[in-house]
């Protein structure tokens, strides 16, 4: 199986219907910003090996001091009951991330990473900040 | 069956690929669910039905003082964005480095692959909290 390339990538995205546009603080990583809420981020590792989609939650500056503890104690506490999926800092915001293995990479597994994205965005909301969520997951992918 | 292809996963495949990579492995007695390998730092693997873990044991975050817990957090956070396939952890007040496999696509290259990025990961990153070492981690 060959390496997916950015430029298949970028026909998925248009596959899955997804507007994008290109951001130019992305240019070092090969980014593109999916069109839609909350921001999803596409980009890749520096030799191309590896694929990763992130939503962009909150950005660090505000998270309250007082709390930051246990806020990012939860997120760590989160990922050991998350599979393959992670929160992370990338960009001084808080996000999620998938990472995608460029060799063994297929369309259907892509598409499924961000129905899990909209999914883990809900349950974030819910779970992490204690809102109603925006109920992404439904609203996108039904 | 070792080899390239997809097979039926169980725990014995996976003992096969732990010996093939030539890793020094055990059971513990207080867990025969899972495999531990024999390295500093530890790694368990946890294999279940749908994913299998490989956790890299950092340490008990009980061993950090309090100040500095948060520091420590948010650095294994932006560490975590960093990695590739990998991520930061914490079961109960154990750290750990993570890393998920799909049982239902799970090979020995990508077995391989991934235990030797663990390790490799830990490698790069382990400069990166190792002022927490002096409080007794890792």
């Amino acid at each position: 199986m060959d390496r997916i390339t950015p430029v298949e990538i970028e026909e998925w995205i248009k596959r899955m219907g997804f507007r994008y546009f290109v951001d130019p603080e992305l240019k070092d990583y090969n980014g593109l910003v999916i069109d839609i809420k909350p921001r999803i981020i596409v980009y890749f590792s520096n030799e191309m090996r590896y694929s990763h989609i992130m939503t962009l939650l909150k950005p660090l500056a505000k998270i309250d001091v007082p709390s930051r503890e246990r806020f990012f104690k939860q997120l760590l506490e989160t990922n050991a009951e998350w599979n393959l999926m992670k929160f992370v800092i990338m960009f001084r915001t808080i996000g999620i991330k998938i990472d995608f293995d460029l060799d063994s990479l297929s369309f259907d597994e892509f598409k499924d990473g961000f129905k899990a994205l909209a999914v883990a965005h809900d349950e974030y909301k819910r779970l992490i900040e204690g809102q109603e969520s925006d109920d992404m997951a439904d609203a996108m992918y039904g | 069956m070792v080899g390239d292809e997809p097979a039926v996963v169980d725990r014995k495949v996976v003992e096969q690929w732990i010996e093939k990579i030539g890793l020094p492995h055990s059971t513990p007695p207080d867990n025969p669910e899972v495999i531990l390998i024999d390295l500093k730092p530890k790694m368990i693997i946890i294999p279940g039905e749908k994913f299998m873990r490989v956790s890299l044991i950092l340490g008990n975050v009980n061993q950090i003082s309090t100040e500095r817990r948060e520091m420590l957090y948010q650095r294994l956070l932006e560490l975590s964005g960093q990695m590739n396939l990998m991520k930061a952890s914490l079961h109960g007040d154990t750290l750990a480095f993570d890393t998920d496999f799909d049982m239902a696509c799970i090979d020995y290259r990508e077995f391989k692959d991934g235990i030797i990025n663990t390790l490799g990961g830990f490698e790069k990153f382990k400069k990166q909290i190792a002022h927490f070492v002096q409080d007794g981690m890792i």
